[in-house]
């Protein structure tokens, strides 16, 4: 039952989307180029050569003197603001090329409304569900145990990372990833202790297919919100199906009910670990669902690109 | 799955909080670890620790945080393209009010603070920008890199981002900023961060 409902969905994303997310890179470029090109024509049309202007321009081509960059910010100040920015982010050694492309928002979001939806019903999961159920279980169990809990079910996923870091060709944090499934199944009691981390330094390599199809040069195609699983795209949504062969609770073939609760359990014990932390973020943030997008979008980059 | 990914923004904080161990130590480092020093100071000062103190330790975290963050900087950045429109004026309001959301959500959080360790791993200086690596190894056993990045003015470092596990902060409220200020106005995103830090929450 489970099997053939995710062929399906597989299926169908594929067929759907097949030409599409394969070259969502691209489009994606193409899209940006074509905005940026009416952006600036734009712009060169607006530009009044008003008192602001030039006074920034000024403060500008200081900056760049300081810096000693070759390029310097046209003297008519014609070209107004954009070239101001491409200046400083010019001249900072650490801006990455998502920072010096002012028009990128992170990533296509046509969903919008429904991803808004399900954000917002996820909101009211977590503080009407998730967070008193997490709340009532952290009361009840000591801090160890449930950190133990969260090991184990880590420790349980060597599979996905495993096999993930090998389609990635990386191959000593694959050995990485054996080393400590091992120890830690051993000499860890099953895995509820993380001793490969503690006592012999292997650091755990959180690979999954998700960013293996990144690493393969597949776009991240969409955002997609789902209900209850929370942040994905497009790409990592395929991911997460395929990364669901590799967990060994599916291959158990235990009755959805079993497997549901189990995944259920995990959830909650994983809440338990980090109450409060989703509160802070959303306090801070102005617009809480593009702060979320932005973020995962940002986190799962720096993922596919480490 | 929500809170897998965006775990402890908050934490950037913390690295000022726990008893650092240098690796090395430059002058960009040091600024860090000076301001370090001071909070672990008003942290452990028992006789702020009264409900009629709290203010006063509030104060004394931001001014002190505020010696070490350049506002404008990090207002220029999120801005991005939208900042070179905005008259001076319009830059001082902004910068105020933006400086004020971090420091009300981020800064009063530090009080709470308690354990977990900061290692400093790394210091790249390329001309007059700089990026300082850490780690942060939480209470719950969790280790979370945190990276500083600074820039130079008039000889003196300061902090203009700072990344959590690879997540810019300047570049999430950008992306926000720049979605409002495409579907509705600079004084639209005024008022509505008015009304966040009036709020609170």
């Amino acid at each position: 039952m489970k099997k053939t409902f995710i062929q399906i969905i597989i299926l169908c994303v594929f067929l759907i989307k097949c030409p599409y997310f394969l070259y969502a890179e691209e489009t994606g470029e193409m899209f940006m180029n074509i905005s940026q090109l009416v952006d600036s024509q734009v712009m060169e049309e607006q530009t009044v050569p008003d008192e602001t202007t030039v006074d920034t321009s000024v403060k500008i081509s200081q900056l760049a003197d300081s810096q000693d960059t070759k390029e310097q910010p046209t003297p008519d100040g014609t070209t107004g603001d954009l070239d101001e920015f491409a200046d400083y982010s010019e001249s900072d050694p650490f801006a990455d090329e998502y920072e010096s492309d002012l028009d990128y928002v992170g990533i296509p979001d046509p969903l919008e409304p429904i991803n808004r939806a399900f954000f917002h019903f996820n909101d009211k999961l977590y503080f009407w569900f998730l967070k008193p159920v997490a709340s009532g279980y952290k009361a009840v169990v000591p801090n160890p145990v449930r950190r133990s809990v969260k090991n184990f079910f880590s420790n349980l996923a060597f599979p996905v990372r495993f096999v993930n870091c090998i389609l990635q060709a990386k191959f000593d944090g694959a050995g990485n990833e054996l080393g400590r499934f091992l120890t830690n199944s051993i000499l860890g009691l099953g895995g509820f202790f993380d001793v490969a981390e503690k006592h012999f330094d292997i650091k755990a390599y959180d690979e999954d297919f998700g960013q293996t199809l990144g690493v393969y040069g597949l776009g991240n195609g969409f955002y997609i919100n789902w209900p209850v699983l929370g942040p994905s795209t497009l790409r990592d949504t395929i991911g997460d199906a395929g990364d669901y062969f590799l967990d060994p609770i599916y291959h158990a073939d235990l009755e959805t009910v079993y497997d549901l609760s189990i995944n259920g359990y995990e959830k909650v014990n994983d809440t338990s670990l980090v109450i409060g932390d989703y509160e802070d973020l959303k306090k801070s943030a102005l617009d809480p669902y593009i702060a979320f997008r932005d973020a995962y979008f940002q986190y799962r980059r720096n993922k596919v690109n480490d | 799955m929500l809170l897998k990914y965006v775990k402890r923004l908050i934490l950037f904080l913390s690295v000022f909080l726990a008893i650092p161990s240098f690796v090395m130590a430059g002058e960009p480092t040091d600024r860090i670890k000076v301001v370090s020093d001071k909070l672990i100071a008003i942290v452990f000062d028992n006789s702020l620790k009264t409900p009629e103190m709290k203010d006063k330790r509030e104060q004394m975290v931001i001014e002190i945080v505020d010696g070490l963050f350049s506002w404008e900087e990090f207002s220029r950045r999120a801005l991005a393209r939208h900042w070179g429109k905005r008259t001076e004026n319009e830059k001082k309001e902004f910068i105020s009010l933006f400086r004020q959301l971090v420091e009300r959500t981020y800064m009063a959080k530090a009080g709470q603070y308690s354990g977990g360790k900061v290692v400093f791993l790394d210091e790249k200086i390329e001309g007059n920008y700089c990026n300082v690596s850490t780690q942060v190894l939480t209470s719950t056993d969790t280790q979370i890199p945190i990276d500083y990045r600074m820039i130079k003015k008039d000889g003196v470092w300061w902090v203009y981002d700072v990344y959590i596990e690879g997540v810019s902060l300047v570049s999430n409220y950008r992306t926000q900023f720049n979605d409002i200020l495409i579907k509705s106005s600079f004084e639209d995103l005024l008022n509505r961060l008015k009304e966040k830090i009036e709020k609170g929450e």
